[in-house]
């Protein structure tokens, strides 16, 4: 057991050690940019493994990943949610970034004896990143989620159920003032609003016997219409371990599927990634 | 900034997309049923004890009207598969709770819909003739996460067969709009069921039909109806093995159906 241990802290080491050479995107003047919940990119051939994020990145203009949380979320709900997104800068600048990202999510709503039923949602956002000064940026984002749950299965609306929330259509605005204190150390202030909030439909048909069809219909909306939160924070950018971390206050949005928690509440905030 | 701006119409225009709210399906006849419901808690009419064998005479000929022989274990049969899809589709099988006691559960209206095609009057291998059959269609809504109380839907030359245990088989037929206003949880065992039956249009066995409006009430296992008073209003008619149990404006009696006399018991 202590050799095996020994390994993996050799191993860790060695993979830390090994990444130095490696680079995350910069400005023209040698800064690291922050590439969560922004318009920048990890940069091409670069591989980063992080709490919220798995990222690949294809060209310095695009990158494929997926959220570790929604699949860890099977540890605690009862459903599996597979997803995929992609993140496509179509325009950068010096002082001004746009980048698209199109995500994937589905998770099985019926009861896994019972024929499937899934709850689909498409998270597509639009992010703009704004270097209004040396050591200065605004980065804003708009979402649009599109949900919905189909099958000829059955749907089970507890499945649905994220601790009072749920993947239903939403638009969502949300900002982050960045303050560059030193060449990796920044101070973020985040924002973020839903302005609309729509409901999940669902509908499921099936046969029970020869005799006899059943069909579901329904909807599922978030007690809360326009959740909101308030966050502060510190983010350090070194080449190849990015650390994001800080609180706030008001609805937890779940990272990636920007599902709202119907609760207000102190809100952690904490993201760690290594970039290979 | 010029790829900005056609960027932001985007993502607003994509704010009205998706697909339509459900619309949830309205009961039909709410007021007569609100009616009915109070006439059965509140009978308006008053019972004689003197006009005993009038009144034994008119509720028998009413009860043979309204086949209870075999229409209540119909009727808990399509409310048992109501109970089974709201109960797999994790909603509320109760009208008096909500599908979760978390207040901050999502906002949950849905509606589930029955169909089932009736058995008909000759068995037949193979799958069911809708045709020649008929069906029954039940419709039941869960608003913010309660079951309503009115189940509705419509049968359609509905040729059912029933097989009450330790007789022999009854062709009964059904049509017309049919509303179960839930007095109770929806449960798999049909002795359990608890509702009001409530029909207009046409129903009856093979030999004799009858038109117009029926309606009686099961709760687990017992059955009440409404008899129609001479001198205005209704008494409830409550059926027992060798009694009669009648609820009145006027209190609560009990009639022997071999002596042919009633007494006031409340």
């Amino acid at each position: 057991m202590r050799r095996a241990r020994a390994t993996a802290l050799v191993l860790v080491v060695a993979v830390m050690v090994a990444t130095v050479e490696a680079r995350a995107e910069t400005t023209e003047d040698g800064l690291p940019l922050l590439d969560e919940r922004t318009a920048y990119l990890i940069g091409a051939r670069q591989f980063k493994i992080g709490v919220l994020a798995l990222e690949y990145g294809i060209t310095d203009r695009l990158s494929v990943g997926s959220d570790p949380p929604a699949w860890a979320a099977r540890a605690f709900l009862p459903i599996l949610v597979p997803n995929l997104h992609l993140k496509w800068q179509f325009y950068e600048n010096e002082r001004l970034a746009l980048t698209g990202v199109v995500a994937g999510y589905g998770a099985n709503l019926a009861e896994d004896n019972l024929p499937a039923s899934w709850l689909l949602s498409f998270p597509l956002s639009l992010f703009a990143s704004v270097r209004v000064a040396d050591r200065f940026w605004i980065h804003g984002d708009g979402t649009y989620i599109f949900a919905r749950a189909t099958g000829s299965g059955n749907v089970d609306v507890d499945r649905a159920d994220v601790a009072g929330g749920a993947a239903t259509r939403a638009a969502q605005l949300g900002t982050m003032l960045e303050w560059r204190l030193t060449r990796i150390f920044s101070l973020t202030a985040t924002g973020r609003y839903q302005v609309y909030t729509g409901p999940l439909t669902f509908n499921a048909s099936g046969m029970t016997d020869a005799f006899t069809t059943v069909n579901v219909a329904g909807t599922l909306s978030p007690r809360v219409e326009h959740p909101w939160q308030a966050l502060a924070g510190v983010a350090f950018l070194w080449k190849h371990f990015h650390l994001i971390a800080g609180g706030g206050y008001g609805y937890y949005f779940i990272p990636g599927m920007d599902i709202a928690i119907p609760k207000k509440t102190f809100i952690p905030d904490l993201s760690l990634s290594v970039i290979l | 900034m010029k790829l900005l701006a056609p960027s932001v119409v985007g993502l607003v225009v994509a704010a009205g997309c998706g697909p339509d709210p459900v619309v949830l399906p309205t009961p039909p006849m709410q007021t007569e049923m609100a009616a009915l419901v109070a006439a059965y808690e509140s009978p308006t009419g008053t019972f004689d004890t003197t006009k005993a064998e009038d009144t034994l005479m008119r509720a028998q000929s009413r009860l043979e009207e309204l086949q209870l022989d075999w229409l209540p274990e119909l009727m808990s049969d399509v409310l048992a598969r109501v109970d089974s899809r709201l109960d797999e589709s994790g909603l509320s099988d109760d009208p008096a709770t909500l599908t979760d006691t978390d207040p901050d559960r999502p906002i949950i209206d849905a509606y589930a819909t029955v169909h089932r095609i009736c058995r008909g009057w000759v068995d037949s291998a193979g799958q069911p003739d809708e045709a020649s059959n008929g069906s029954i269609e039940i419709t039941a809504v869960v608003e913010d996460g309660f079951l309503s109380r009115d189940v509705w839907g419509t049968a359609t030359n509905c040729h059912a067969r029933m097989s009450p245990v330790g007789n022999v088989a009854i062709d009964g037929f059904l049509d017309g709009t049919v509303i179960l206003h839930l007095e109770g949880a929806l449960t798999q065992d049909v002795s359990q069921a608890r509702f009001l039956f409530y029909l207009t249009g046409s129903m009856g066995v093979a030999s004799k039909m009858a038109s117009g409006s029926f309606d009686f009430r099961f709760i687990e296992g017992k059955i009440e109806y409404r008899l129609q008073q001479p001198d205005g209003g209704d008494i409830v008619v409550i059926i027992g093995v060798t009694t009669l149990g009648v609820r009145a404006s006027n209190g609560t009696f009990t009639c022997d159906l071999v002596t042919r006399t009633c007494g006031q018991t409340g």
